[in-house]
């Protein structure tokens, strides 16, 4: 079904046509037909629960340093030489990239100040998912486990690349571990968070506002939800009046998100490539990416995060056990802690090759779409990332896979080790020396959706010789 | 006396909100209500006026609430008649004269207070406009849309009385003195406490005489609003958030490790909630409405699937329920019910950790305690070769490292009087084989003695002091929307005489807070 939107005169009808003059465009009419206009960036976080088993995620490279940053080329490499869980993704290696190497940082920062304080959330877990988008100390309140203490880099590119979207950026799926979010719009405060494709879907079309090309009933009473909202928004300044600045500001914040959707009642020229409809059949993250496949594509939104639910053991072939996290996740890995047992360790491997897969489908959904001189995916930048570096609570090294690459930004087709060279601040168990922060790779996000902060998060924290561990800077190697 | 804490402005709560367009539109339930997104809970609670921020996702599912409400209740000449306060809208004059009455009444119950001449005046002029683009019906539809996004509705904005002064040294130097509230914004308060939804045409009429805040009216008001069925619903919902209810439903819950408990199912998660609903209605209905039975009564409602798991007489037709009575030496009150059990469990089995740090945090306000950084939390597994051991044995071995012991020696007692429970809720004699220690004591926490079990610790907990000094506690913070401050020692020693005076009768908790002098007043600003 294809919705085409005109041009209406409703607020002249009502004798508002002051009003109507005053709607800017949307920005639903930006995308190019090709070589008219640059396309946008796009921004999607990708998060799956439970790292990967390291031997089975990083890519041999043979003969070269460890105490140095290597590059190797993916794009030459058949699909047996392809790590197990990078093998589904094969088929777009020319539009990949995959980091190795990178640490959270953060986390550790923050469990070694633990080490002489007490009555704090020190979970190793919690904190992973408090930390993981904010890259900052986490935010405690009473009587409940952290929450990320700073808001998330999703949010953050979102409120800044919006240029006319609709939405700054949405955040779609579930809460992992713990019922705890990842997406923060400010300290201590989730992002609003979809949590069905069928309610995003209804958010997409209530986006939309067609009309049928007639001044119908119908689009009239449309317009007029509009007309509604502009009376709403005027009442918010009006009720400012007595409160103190906490009040105001509240308000204020409340009534530039009415004037937000006030604006989409204006009408636009939907982007050539959106077409709203939504096939609901499959797995249920097939059709989270379909959705943000439709949002990227229709220019909704230039930023979307995605939280996959966890599967059963039984989608990925294995017995159902009480759950991956305990069953098999926590003896995946031999670091020191909880026993390997080789059955997990395989069971999360194929874990793991099992979204590598819902991917790959979400880059080939992304790559079907013509943009510009080539396509939504080429002018996107799309993050697999996990909560946690292994099944067993590792928070290094963190496995990166970047799709897409930003037009260009990224170099693409290569895989990219970073060695282990910096003492870790917090290390109970191995690997006892760490890479580059991630927080440098949300440096370097920034910088391809057209930002230039040098620092995303805690700047620094400091080493126990010491010395302070800076996480300013892009990771040079990883972008033209 | 006298002192109130900070007054945070506060969004209704999405439970607020939902009731609140309930009680606007009585007339309409439309179909296809979207989903509000989630409040974050703070302690539990949803209407922490610190978690109540703004979202575009929430104004835009605001809107189309609006909408299909509005639209419902206009669709036609019978659904507007519902409605509008006037039985003709056929010629102009007519339609202007019904729309001045609909927005001042209509508006009235929105605003939870009468419109200024200068509101009544926008809105009509705005209603005037549509009337005359699209017709009076749109109009009316459209005008009432606009009423319930605006901030008036959605926040709590209160008014200074006319005559709010503060009294004569009722504040040291350097504290700014509280001043009375108008009689709406007491209104206000009186309905979202005791109601969770907007006041009624009833108590606005008395808020207009500018009565309400005089005793002997305040009194007759709340005990007609305690006496109304929204209040058990505000009590059920105030339990729900309280002691985590909805955790029952997570997903880690909807399994179960199909070799240990093949009978769990989503059906029975589904059903282990609900009881739990079933259980407080009926507490705060028909029985004697105090927190001590809630702990300690053997009455439960049951459908086939719990009938099962508690070895109970009970239906067998999928969807039914009935009443029974549980077997008193294996079940006590609501801590011993299957979505409390269950729902601080593992898949795999029973964690005494979990629930004792539920009973420690939500029944006596302890503090929040958590695992160091680097502690194993795998379940704990016996010792190669070892024969068989409880899973007491198992987590006391794993807790007795000196860094764990400091939290544990209080953590384990509360968790291990429930080792007679699976991870399922069902009741279990033996564990492993070997004979089961569900004893206990609570350190440093009133002096509750030896208990033998659960169902002991119960009837033990239904005479604590600090259980009651944490119920009473909490329904303060759940008042006020926000923790309790310094300010409120005399609000929580009220609460706390009502609940010691009446063996912990929650509406009488409820009913000495509503009188309280404190809820009359509030800070000089509001933030």
């Amino acid at each position: 079904m294809k919705m085409r939107l005109q041009r209406r005169r409703f607020l002249q009808l009502l004798g508002l046509g002051g009003l109507a003059a005053s709607v800017p465009s949307i920005g639903w009419n930006v995308i190019a037909r090709a070589g008219e206009m640059p396309a946008p960036q796009r921004l999607v976080l990708w998060i799956t629960a439970h790292g990967p088993v390291p031997r089975a995620w990083n890519m041999a490279i043979p003969g070269m340093p460890i105490d140095r940053v290597v590059t190797t080329d993916m794009v030459s490499r058949t699909l047996e030489e392809t790590p197990e869980i990078l093998q589904p993704l094969h088929a777009y290696r020319r539009k990949l990239l995959c980091v190795e190497g990178l640490a959270q940082s953060t986390v550790l920062a923050e469990q070694a100040t633990f080490v002489s304080r007490t009555g704090i959330d020190g979970n190793e877990h919690t904190l992973a998912e408090a930390h993981l988008l904010t890259s900052t100390p986490a935010h405690m309140l009473e009587g409940t486990y952290c929450l990320g203490g700073g808001p998330s880099i999703d949010h953050v590119i979102g409120q800044r690349t919006r240029s006319g979207s609709r939405w700054a950026s949405r955040v779609y799926g579930v809460r992992h571990q713990y019922e705890r979010p990842y997406s923060y719009s400010a300290s201590g405060v989730e992002s609003p968070r979809v949590e069905t494709p069928a309610q995003a879907f209804a958010d997409l079309m209530g986006a939309y506002h067609p009309s049928s090309g007639t001044t119908s009933r119908d689009d009239l009473i449309l317009a007029g939800r509009g007309s509604a909202l502009d009376l709403v928004s005027d009442e918010y300044a009006y009720a400012q009046a007595r409160l103190g600045l906490e009040g105001r500001r509240k308000l204020e914040q409340h009534a530039q998100l009415v004037r937000e959707l006030e604006m989409t009642f204006a009408s636009a020229e939907l982007a050539p490539q959106c077409e709203l409809e939504l096939d609901m059949s499959g797995h249920v993250i097939d059709v989270w990416n379909r959705i943000a496949t439709l949002v990227l594509a229709c220019d909704l939104s230039r930023v979307v995060t995605f939280v996959a639910p966890i599967i059963e053991p039984t989608d990925f072939g294995y017995p159902a056990t009480p759950d991956v996290h305990g069953g098999y996740a926590h003896s995946s890995f031999d670091d020191g802690g909880e026993p390997l047992q080789l059955r997990s360790e395989l069971a999360m491997i194929e874990y793991s090759r099992w979204y590598a897969d819902r991917f790959a489908r979400l880059l080939g959904m992304l790559d079907a779409l013509p943009e510009g001189s080539g396509t939504v995916l080429d002018h996107a930048n799309v993050v697999w990332l996990t909560e946690l570096a292994t099944g067993t609570h590792q928070h290094s090294p963190i496995p990166i896979v970047i799709g897409g690459g930003g037009d260009g930004f990224f170099r693409t087709g290569n895989y990219i080790r970073y060695p282990l060279d910096v003492q870790s601040p917090y290390a109970p168990r191995r690997p006892y020396k760490i890479g580059p922060g991630l927080s440098r790779l949300y440096v370097t996000l920034m910088r391809a959706m057209g930002m230039a902060d040098e620092s995303f998060g805690l700047e620094e924290f400091p080493l126990a010789d010491g010395t302070v561990h800076s996480l300013r800077g892009t990771l040079a190697e990883t972008h033209l | 006396m006298g002192f109130v804490g900070t007054n945070p402005l506060r969004r209704l709560s999405n439970v607020e909100y939902r009731h609140a367009m309930r009680d606007l539109f009585p007339s309409v339930t439309p179909a296809d209500l979207p989903t509000l997104p989630d409040d974050t809970g703070i302690n539990g609670f949803e209407n922490d006026a610190r978690a109540l921020a703004p979202s575009d996702v929430a104004i835009a599912r605001y809107e189309s609430f609006a909408f299909r409400y509005a639209s419902a209740a206009t669709e036609s000449d019978a659904a507007l008649a519902a409605i509008l306060p006037c039985t003709t809208w056929t010629t102009v004059p007519e339609q202007d004269a019904c729309a001045h009455a609909f927005i001042a009444r209509f508006g009235r119950r929105v605003f939870r207070r009468p419109l200024s001449e200068d509101e009544q005046s926008r809105y009509f002029t705005r209603f005037a406009a549509l009337r005359n683009g699209i017709d009076f019906r749109a109009a009316i539809q459209l005008v009432a849309m606009a009423l319930v996004q605006s901030p008036q509705f959605l926040y709590r904005l209160e008014t200074p009385s006319v005559d709010a002064t503060p009294p004569p040294g009722s504040a040291p130097l350097g504290v700014i003195a509280p001043i009375a509230i108008d009689d709406f914004a007491l209104a206000t308060r009186l309905a979202f406490m005791l109601w969770a939804s907007t006041p009624d045409d009833a108590l606005l009429d008395v808020a207009a005489t500018g009565m309400l805040r005089d005793d002997t009216v305040l009194a007759l008001e709340v005990d007609r609003m305690l006496a109304d069925p929204r209040a058990t619903d505000a009590i059920v919902d105030f339990h729900r958030q309280w002691l985590s209810f909805d955790r029952m439903m997570d997903s880690s819950n909807a399994t179960r490790d199909p070799a240990v408990y093949p009978a769990w199912s989503v059906s029975v998660q589904a059903s282990a909630r609900e009881e739990l609903d079933r259980l407080v209605r009926w507490e705060f209905s028909a029985g004697a409405g105090t927190v001590p039975e809630l702990l300690t009564t053997r009455h439960a409602f049951v459908d086939a699937n719990l009938a099962a798991l508690y070895g109970v007489a009970g239906p067998s037709a999928p969807g039914e329920w009935a009443p029974v009575e549980l077997p008193p030496e294996q079940r006590a009150g609501l801590l011993t019910r299957a979505g409390i059990l269950a729902a601080h469990a593992h898949p795999g089995g029973i964690s005494p950790p979990l629930r004792g740090v539920f009973v420690l945090e939500r029944l006596l306000c302890q503090p929040h305690r958590s695992s160091p950084p680097g502690v194993d939390l795998s379940p704990p597994m016996p010792m190669s070769g070892e024969g068989p051991v409880t899973n007491r044995t198992l987590f006391e071995r794993r807790t007795s490292p000196a860094t764990c012991a400091s939290c544990h020696t209080t953590i384990n007692p509360a968790g291990f009087a429930f080792q007679h429970y699976d991870a399922t809720g069902a009741y279990q004699s033996l564990d492993n084989g070997l004979a089961i220690d569900a004893s206990g004591e609570l350190l440093d926490i009133d002096q509750l003695g030896r208990f033998t079990d659960a169902v002991d610790l119960s009837e033990r907990f239904a005479t604590s002091d600090t259980v009651a000094d944490c119920a009473s506690t909490t329904w303060v913070r759940f008042a006020l929307g926000r923790a309790p401050e310094r300010e409120d020692g005399h609000l929580r020693r009220l609460a706390r005489a009502a609940y010691e005076d009446s063996g912990g009768n929650v509406r009488a908790i409820l009913r000495a807070i509503a009188l309280s002098p404190e809820l009359r007043l509030a800070s000089a600003v509001q933030e």
